[in-house]
Formats: structure tokens, C-alpha cells, sequence
């Protein structure tokens, strides 16, 4: 009785110590933002499951995933739905989020620019300032359609994102999420924030 | 910008056919979604672009294929511009199956039932359009104008 009190004296005292180090206990609660095709619903059922790819239809209205953990911290995440109609949709999301991921199908050339405009409109928002905004240029898989990152920068004009959100809360990363490569360092970089 | 509301009632006014009440790829009724395809390299010259309704289950297929072969659009979910509208006037369910099933029946394939998983569609899909396994390119010289008069009929 008395060694299983000192026990969990001892326990819930490394578990407060654990958490004050910031080891456990972080949460994030993400919305995933970006036009139609871009692999929103795609990245999440990877990060939940850390398994296949596979197709997915449209996503017509958000809907929030299951937990799942990445960088040993919980996630929970909105799938939004991409299409020009459910786009208004995206702003009350995002005020119940902690962090923004836009992701961007770096492949496609012909809709960059309606891309770079939802993003433009999107930094430009009251409810994102202080929010990290991670841009994820997805499908560098495709090696020979993929653009490559300063070209990308140049035309969304990652400079003046960078100057409307701050510095410090808006980075970019390139990705696959077929591969399963690079959106683990975008929630490195997020994990700092919770 | 051309005008969206006449653009949808020109799409609302193709939808209205018979043989586009029905998914391309599926049995599927109603469908509200299309795939706008890119004509492949090797078809005649001057072949312009033709789309087809689909539902959202197979568009899910579609969007696997990258846009290169073919490029999804919701009805009621996104804007049109002409070009894609003219595509959908061109082709239409009727003249894009002449074209990419003609050869379905002689190779004793199914497509796959309203029910199917998304491996199995996304395998017809892909062995429909990617891989132009039924494809016969005559399909190209139909008037899709007068297919829908014929469905009219039917």
C-alpha cells in the first residue's frame, strides 16, 4: 500500500516534470486548406494511417479527421473541401485552429495563379494573423512537371505573404505526399508554435 | 469572365440528355461532376477537347489520373469557363464511351457497379483512359449534337 502511494506520488511528479519539459501533452488542432486536387484529403489519410495512398473523391463539406500523431504531438485536422463554392467555408475554420497548412499541387502550372490568389485572400485575413501558415507544394514526386521552389516563390509572391504574416509564422515546404516525403518537417516547424 | 449563370444553364441544358443521366464510368444516376479530357497524342488532328458527367465516386478516379489526361470539375461546386462548357457540348457521355469503350463489349470487361470500391474503379479508370484499352479513335468524327438528338428519341 505504501510503496504503491509513493509510487504514483513519484509518477504524476515525472509526469508533471515531463510535460513542463514540453515532452508530452501537446496538442495541435490543424485546418488544411488549398484548391480541389491538391492532396488535402490524400495527406491526412497518410498521416493517420502512415499507410497507402489512394484515390479519394472530391470533398464536398469539411469534415474533421481522426486523431492521429506526428512529431510525438496529437493532431486533429479539418479536411476542407477545395472548390471554388466551399471556399467561403474556410475562415470560420481556421479561427479554431492553432495552425494553417495551404497546400499547393506544384505540378500545375495552368492553376498556380488561382492558387496564389485564394492564398493572398487568405493571409489577408484578421482570423490568420499569428497563426503559423505552413505552404506545402505538394506532387514533387513529378519530377519533370514540378516547379521548382523559387519559381513558385516568384510567382505567389512569397515575399510580400512573408511580409503581411510575419516572418517568423509563414514557411514553405516541398513535399510528396505519394512518397510520404517532406510535410515532417512543415510539423517539426508547426510543433514549435503549440 | 463569361457568365457564370449562362455557362451552368448550358451544362444544366446537356445534363438534361438521357445518356448523360448516367455516370460514364459507372452505373451511377444523376451524375453532377465531369472529367474534361485531353484528347490523346495521336488522335487526328484538330481534335478538340471532350468531357464527360461522372459522379463523385469516379471523379475520384479521374483525379488520379493527373491533369494531363483528364481535369475534374463539379457542377455545382466550381465555376465554368467557356472552353470547358464548349468540351462538355462537344463530348457528352454518349460520344466519349463510343470513344474510349468502343472496343468494351468484344473484350468481355465490366464496368464496374455504382457499388464498387474505389481500387476498382480507379482501375477501370485508369485502363479506360490511360491505358485506352477499348479505345477506338473513329469515335472522335460523331456529332455529338446529333446523338442527342438520337437519345431525345430513345
Amino acid at each position: 500500500m505504501i510503496f504503491q502511494s509513493i509510487y504514483e506520488t513519484w509518477r504524476s511528479l515525472l509526469d508533471t516534470l515531463w510535460k513542463a519539459l514540453g515532452f508530452e501533452g501537446k496538442e495541435g488542432s490543424l485546418v488544411v486548406l488549398g484548391l480541389d486536387n491538391a492532396g488535402k484529403t490524400t495527406l491526412l489519410h497518410r498521416l493517420r494511417t502512415g499507410g497507402d495512398v489512394r484515390s479519394f473523391p472530391p470533398t464536398d463539406r469539411p469534415h474533421q479527421t481522426e486523431k492521429f500523431e506526428s512529431q510525438n504531438i496529437k493532431f486533429q485536422a479539418w479536411d476542407m473541401g477545395g472548390h471554388e463554392a466551399v471556399r467561403h467555408l474556410w475562415e470560420d475554420y481556421v479561427c479554431e485552429c492553432s495552425a494553417v497548412l495551404f497546400l499547393i499541387d506544384a505540378a500545375d502550372t495552368k492553376r498556380l495563379e488561382e492558387a496564389s490568389f485564394e492564398l493572398d485572400a487568405l493571409i489577408g485575413e484578421k482570423v490568420v494573423k499569428g497563426l503559423p501558415v505552413a505552404i506545402l507544394l505538394n506532387k514533387c514526386d513529378l519530377e519533370e512537371e514540378a516547379m521548382s521552389t523559387t519559381e513558385i516563390c516568384k510567382r505567389i509572391q512569397y515575399d510580400d505573404l512573408r511580409r503581411m504574416q510575419g516572418e517568423d509564422n509563414i514557411s514553405i515546404f516541398r513535399i510528396s505526399v505519394l512518397r510520404g516525403e517532406g510535410y515532417q518537417s512543415a510539423f517539426r516547424w508547426i510543433a514549435d508554435f503549440l | 469572365m463569361a457568365d457564370q449563370k449562362v455557362l451552368k444553364k448550358r451544362l444544366k441544358a446537356l445534363m438534361q440528355q438521357p445518356s448523360n443521366q448516367v455516370c460514364s464510368d459507372c452505373p451511377e444516376k444523376r451524375p453532377t461532376w465531369a472529367s474534361l479530357i485531353v484528347p490523346p497524342s495521336d488522335s487526328p488532328p484538330g481534335t478538340e477537347k471532350i468531357g464527360s458527367f461522372c459522379c463523385l465516386e469516379c471523379s475520384g478516379s479521374h483525379r488520379r489520373l493527373g491533369v494531363h489526361i483528364s481535369f475534374v470539375r463539379s457542377v455545382n461546386l466550381d465555376s465554368w469557363k467557356e472552353w470547358e462548357v464548349r468540351a462538355m457540348e462537344n463530348g457528352g457521355n454518349a460520344k466519349v464511351n463510343a470513344i474510349f469503350e468502343a472496343r468494351l463489349a468484344q473484350s468481355g470487361r465490366k464496368k464496374p457497379t455504382n457499388l464498387a470500391d474505389g481500387p476498382t474503379r480507379e482501375r477501370y479508370v485508369r485502363d479506360k483512359y490511360e491505358r485506352r484499352k477499348f479505345y477506338d479513335p473513329a469515335g472522335f468524327s460523331i456529332d455529338a449534337r446529333s446523338t442527342a438528338s438520337h437519345d431525345g428519341q430513345g
